[in-house]
């Protein structure tokens, strides 16, 4: 018993263990998985994150003009598992640390992340695709004498046809 | 005349649970007493059965990864990380040796704070609400850990097949370090008071009794067998991981009493921090995934590994399309609830809901 | 990792020489990249089992589980199968058993293999009640998790109502959501057949039929 009164005398003297929220903010970790939120600009809508998502949260549906999608994922739904973001090839998808989502009953519907996602044309044959980000042109590229800001904008065909044409040129302008 | 009344209600059934015997997890018991002391016991379940196995066989192996980890909270490492052993074995898959390290590191985390709870919750049971709360704020270090390295208290999302889910640095692991210094302090405290403490002493020693042949008998696992001098430990028996490149020792008690197994628990979580110490310093520097997103071929395949509660059973059997066709998990508290029939047996029904948390139940692994 | 293999090798020989010279099926032995190693056999039939289990408890095995499994996807097949499996040290050992008659389909009775390991009490009462599989002999078949009301079996009837709506949000649930974000449901999304939000249901070559939503009174 003595020894316990020992470790409860200290427990005193330091002060509450508790956070003082709502009164104070409460200190949260930079990695805590918050919220789920999109960059509209990379998604290329390849529904990679639908298919690993267990709780069935997103839901990607083209517009009814077909010149894009609609990209949505409701909070209420999400278990926060960070699939999505981890299976994601572009790294469009992240969590944030901010967990303030409490909402009245009535608002549960509005508690989700929207985003129209509209297709270019492709700059070779004008089919509606999705820009490749640069980034991950860089990666697939890494080694190549190839210019990816000028295939970024095209679609994957296209981008077939113009990478073999620029490496035929190279291999052609290459001195024997 | 009143004595012979008296007689006559000597023996009566007493129903208890199913809200909140031990833990707030439901188990109804009907026990059939003699006086104070319990002559039979009958365990009723099935409250909070979901369906889970059943939901398995509709998504696909990624979701899996997700919906096993939602079994229970306390052990909620071990089932995604026993799930993908088991996928990984039937698709041969390696994890490299980066990966099976941070699955270690997540593992004994959470083991840690998973026997800093149960201990907690001896001490509630027995109204000493103090050491209660001492031993939850020191668990509360690990849940830090937890929270600021993979960003959730419970659901720490750290195994896919093929690898983990997550990264680490040296900042982090400095965090680590420093954490796990402050509750091993802590716990080396904890461990002196749960073993000379009177009251404590009073309340769980030659409570709950069951012999290492009982133990056999019933297949029991885990700290439960381990209390009763039994040595079984499947990081031990059957090495997985970077397991056996590790020192650390099998830990076993000789009281096969309620003590015994709170004994257990908390020196294995110095063992923990022994393995923890051992990783921060060498994690192995290639990448974390093996393979992204493999294709599962038809076949079957088990795993097994060390929950906090004991070997934890994973068998996966397949049929070319990417859900399973079957997937079965045992949990280490199914074995150990039918064994509570001898545990119980003549105790007093005051030391019934000691005795149930002495298993560190967990009725959401059971039911599934 | 070698050091694994050879803690292992005197349990396989052990778990060889039980086996080997008797009428048993041969054994086949798998094992993965930690060189834990798994013994499986498949009984042709059921008679057997006790045998089997005489062995495995001369071998000191512990049991591990049992799983009981439909070998087909689709509700509506009678063939089940069940997987016993043991722990004799380092080795993880599964005896698998059909259990339907090869030329009628129709279910068999198993015996309980309490006799030999007391655990199998909680495993045998569960499929009892989850597969409707008909066991000899057990000691106490009264219900595990599933209510007395209930018929046994009844799993593969009724669906957990998160498998009905998949888990998610019903179609209903995501027409909500559109409505407060988009303005409007669009065309496209009421016109999708399949649920949303759950991709590879549709996409797998078995699938299981719908549910049947009759109410039982």
């Amino acid at each position: 018993m003595f020894k316990f009164l020992k470790v409860l005398v200290r427990n005193i003297l330091q002060g509450p263990a508790t956070e003082a929220f709502p009164l104070k903010p409460a200190p949260t970790p930079d990695r805590f998985r918050g919220r789920v939120t999109i960059n509209p600009d990379l998604c290329v809508g390849c529904g990679i994150c639908r298919h690993v998502c267990t709780a069935g949260a997103i839901n990607i549906t083209p517009s009814d003009d077909k010149k894009g999608y609609h990209y949505t994922v409701w909070y209420n739904s999400c278990c926060l598992c960070s699939s999505c973001r981890y299976y994601c090839p572009t790294n469009a998808i992240s969590i944030v640390n901010d967990w303030h989502t409490s909402h009245v009953q009535g608002d549960k519907f509005k508690m989700a992340e929207h985003h129209y996602i509209p297709y270019v044309a492709c700059e070779g044959c004008g089919a509606p695709i999705r820009v490749l980000p640069a980034h991950i042109a860089a990666k697939i590229y890494v080694n190549s004498p190839i210019d990816v800001s000028k295939i970024i904008r095209l679609c994957p065909s296209c981008r077939q046809i113009a990478t073999a044409e620029r490496q035929g040129e190279l291999h052609e302008s290459k001195p024997e | 005349m009143e004595t012979k009344q008296l007689n006559e209600t000597k023996s009566f059934s007493l129903p208890l649970g199913p809200i909140h015997v031990a833990l707030e997890e439901p188990m109804y018991f009907k026990l059939d007493l003699e006086g104070e002391k319990v002559k039979h016991v009958d365990v009723t379940s099935g409250h909070v059965h979901r369906g889970m196995e059943l939901i398995a066989t509709k998504r696909n192996f990624f979701q899996n990864v997700v919906l096993t980890e939602r079994v229970c909270s306390l052990c909620s490492n071990s089932h995604p990380l026993t799930y993908c052993l088991a996928v990984e074995n039937l698709a041969g898959i390696e994890v490299t040796r980066r990966a099976q390290a941070l699955r270690i590191l997540a593992e004994e985390i959470k083991r840690v704070a998973s026997h800093l709870f149960n201990v907690a919750i001896l001490a509630h049971i027995i109204g000493y609400k103090s050491l209660f709360m001492h031993v939850m704020e020191v668990r509360e270090i690990m849940q830090d850990v937890k929270e600021t390295i993979y960003g959730n208290r419970m659901n720490i999302g750290a195994n896919c097949i093929g690898g983990v889910k997550y990264s680490i640095n040296n900042e982090l692991l400095d965090f680590a370090e420093k954490s796990i210094n402050r509750t091993e302090g802590h716990i080396k405290e904890i461990i002196d008071i749960y073993a000379t403490d009177k009251m404590l002493l009073k309340r769980t020693t030659n409570v709950g009794s069951i012999s290492a042949e009982d133990v056999i008998k019933f297949g029991l696992v885990g700290p439960v067998a381990r209390g009763s001098n039994v040595a079984i430990d499947t990081r031990r028996d059957a090495p997985y991981l970077l397991y056996n490149e590790l020192d650390f020792d099998v830990i076993t008690e000789t009281g096969c009493d309620v003590h015994a197994r709170a004994m257990v628990r908390l020196r294995e979580t110095i063992e923990s921090i022994k393995i923890i110490k051992q990783l921060i310093h060498n994690i192995p520097e290639e990448g974390e995934l093996a393979v992204l997103l493999p294709h599962i071929p038809a076949g079957e395949a088990m795993a097994r590994s060390e929950a906090p509660r004991g070997e934890l059973f994973y068998y996966v059997h397949t049929d070319g399309t990417d859900m399973p066709l079957r997937l079965k998990w045992r949990v280490p508290s199914y074995n150990n609830w039918d064994a509570l029939s001898v545990m119980m047996k003549d105790c007093e029904v005051a030391d019934v809901s000691l005795i149930v948390n002495s298993i560190d139940p967990c009725v959401s692994c059971t039911e599934r | 990792m070698n050091q694994n293999l050879n803690n292992a090798q005197e349990t396989i020989d052990r778990i060889k020489d039980a086996f080997e010279n008797t009428d048993f099926p041969k054994l086949t032995w798998t094992t993965n990249h930690y060189h834990n190693y798994y013994a499986w056999l498949k009984l042709e039939n059921a008679a057997d089992l006790t045998k089997a289990m005489e062995v495995l408890q001369s071998l000191h095995a512990r049991l591990c589980t049992i799983t009981a499994y439909a070998e087909d996807r689709s509700l509506e097949a009678k063939q089940r199968a069940i997987a016993y499996h043991f722990a004799i040290q380092s080795v993880l050992f599964c005896v698998t058993i059909q259990i339907y008659d090869k030329e009628t389909l129709e279910p068999l009775e198993i015996p309980s293999i309490t006799p030999y390991f007391r655990n199998a009490d909680w495993n045998e009462r569960e499929f009892m009640e989850m597969y409707n599989i008909k066991i000899i002999n057990h000691p106490n078949p009264k219900r595990l998790f599933l209510d007395e009301r209930l018929d046994a079996g009844i799993m593969t009837k009724l669906i957990p109502f998160s498998s009905m709506v998949h888990g998610t949000g019903s179609k209903d649930l995501w027409e909500q959501v559109m409505l407060e974000k988009i303005g409007y449901v669009p065309e496209t999304f009421k016109n999708e057949l399949k649920e949303p939000g759950f991709t590879k249901v549709e996409e797998t070559k078995q699938q299981a039929p719908k549910p049947q939503t009759e109410e039982k009174e």
